[in-house]
């Protein structure tokens, strides 16, 4: 399989079907990406797009620098500040994140975006970009622009504070207990 | 969780578990692990956290390129292909698109012939022959290299003219002083030799001029007349070697 270096390198190169393959491979990602911080599957919608559009306008520059998931998490995560700050001073909301959609969402997922959200924001998008974007540390301090060892300790404190509330919760809702003996996913590839 | 029974930080331990450890730390954090329950339980810990975030999923619906996408990408490809017939690869030093430059070459020939003619004396006007009775070639040269590209540079914009290939008039004719990717300093002598031209040294009292970097001549040689054969010139190149040549009126 073509890694996705070499598809945006292909893509650079005026590869129509690198683009496309890279679009697939990464659409549901971003969309993952977008919907878990905005609670807006619209607005999710079009961040993506905005994204494959700066992916495109900014082609002739692109360097393999990075992986391309950390260069589209990168491109995402400064739209999703445009975003939030349109946000701020368009919204009624204020500073708070908008309630989570309880329309058939299953308790659990309800659960686990409560937990989330009560993070601090800035353990939440270290916790967020590690648990689900599966960004190494040092990607992670890159995109936000500090210290290795700060990425570190505030992911050490985020997983503290939500195992924490996670265990407060499945007292009162054996339901919501961890299955036992699975392998560590954050470690990536390593079981 | 004291320290003096624990080889390895409870961070330490999440970024073992994370893959983020070097080598040497991982292989002692996996040695504690195996032997510690406290470290162990902690381990537990972070794995359930984990597993617990895997929880939040979120579909995404089926869809192919949007068409606000697909028409942006259409244009990039489109534009680069158009850049790449009008603009030479790095790696070829030699411009390969001769429609592109014919304009901006146009442009700097004719102004430089219009600024030789209004300024000659001694031009015969004779249109119905292929002029008898020039006045010698001396007459229409410039003494001044620089000022004579400064001057053709003058005639189209900016935009144009930094990148244009130069001609000025020399002893056998037009002949080229700037190139994109090769200085050239007279038509055939060095044309044939395929580097980039750093610097030009100032032999015989010859030429004079710098370069600000090998993939353009900023400055060009200026010449003047070394003794009455013609005129010599010495370049240095980008790898240090010297290039002569003469060029005999």
């Amino acid at each position: 399989m073509t890694s996705d270096e070499a598809l945006m390198l292909e893509f650079q190169g005026g590869s129509r079907a690198a683009f496309g393959e890279l679009f697939a491979r990464y659409r549901k990602p971003l969309y993952g990406f977008f919907g878990r911080r905005l609670n807006n599957p619209e607005r999710a919608e079009d961040l993506i797009q905005e994204t494959f559009l700066a992916v495109i306008r900014a082609a002739s520059r692109y360097e393999p620098r990075a992986l391309v998931r950390t260069y589209l998490c990168g491109i995402a995560l400064k739209l999703l500040a445009a975003e939030r700050r349109k946000v701020l001073t368009s919204s009624t909301l204020g500073q708070s994140a908008p309630e989570p959609k309880a329309d058939g969402t299953p308790e659990r997922v309800l659960w686990v975006r409560q937990a989330v959200e009560k993070l601090d924001a800035p353990e939440r998008e270290i916790l967020m970009l590690r648990e689900y974007e599966q960004l190494s540390y040092s990607d992670i301090a890159e995109l936000l622009r500090i210290p290795v060892n700060t990425v570190r300790s505030r992911l050490f404190r985020s997983r503290l504070t939500l195992k924490r509330y996670l265990e407060s919760q499945a007292k009162s809702n054996p339901a919501l207990r961890p299955s036992a003996g699975q392998p560590h996913p954050g470690r990536r590839g390593v079981q | 969780m004291s320290t003096n029974r624990h080889p390895i930080e409870q961070e330490e331990l999440m970024a073992y578990l994370d893959g983020e450890l070097l080598p040497g730390q991982a292989t002692e954090a996996l040695s504690h692990l195996e032997i510690c329950p406290e470290c162990q339980t902690l381990g537990a810990d972070f794995r359930d956290v984990s597993h617990a975030l895997m929880a939040w999923e979120v579909e995404s619906p089926e869809v192919g390129i949007p068409s606000e996408i697909s028409a942006a990408l259409g244009e990039r490809l489109q534009r680069r292909k158009a850049a790449k017939v009008s603009s030479p690869r790095l790696e070829n030093r030699v411009m390969t698109s001769r429609w592109v430059w014919a304009g901006a070459l146009a442009i700097v020939c004719v102004a430089v012939g219009l600024k030789l003619t209004l300024t000659s004396r001694n031009r015969n006007e004779d249109r119905s022959t292929a002029y008898p009775s020039m006045a010698s070639i001396e007459q229409y040269l410039m003494p001044d290299r620089n000022s004579e590209i400064a001057m053709a540079r003058s005639a189209a914009p900016e935009a144009i003219s930094d990148d244009a290939k130069i001609l000025v008039l020399g002893w056998r004719g037009y002949e080229t002083a700037i190139e994109q990717e090769r200085f050239c300093l007279y038509g055939g002598t060095i044309m044939d030799v395929p580097i980039q031209l750093r610097r030009v040294l100032e032999p015989q009292g010859a030429c004079a001029g710098l370069f600000q970097s090998g993939s353009r001549a900023i400055h060009s040689a200026s010449h003047d007349q070394a003794d009455g054969d013609g005129i010599s010139w010495v370049v240095e190149s980008s790898d240090d070697r010297q290039h002569q040549g003469r060029i005999r009126q």
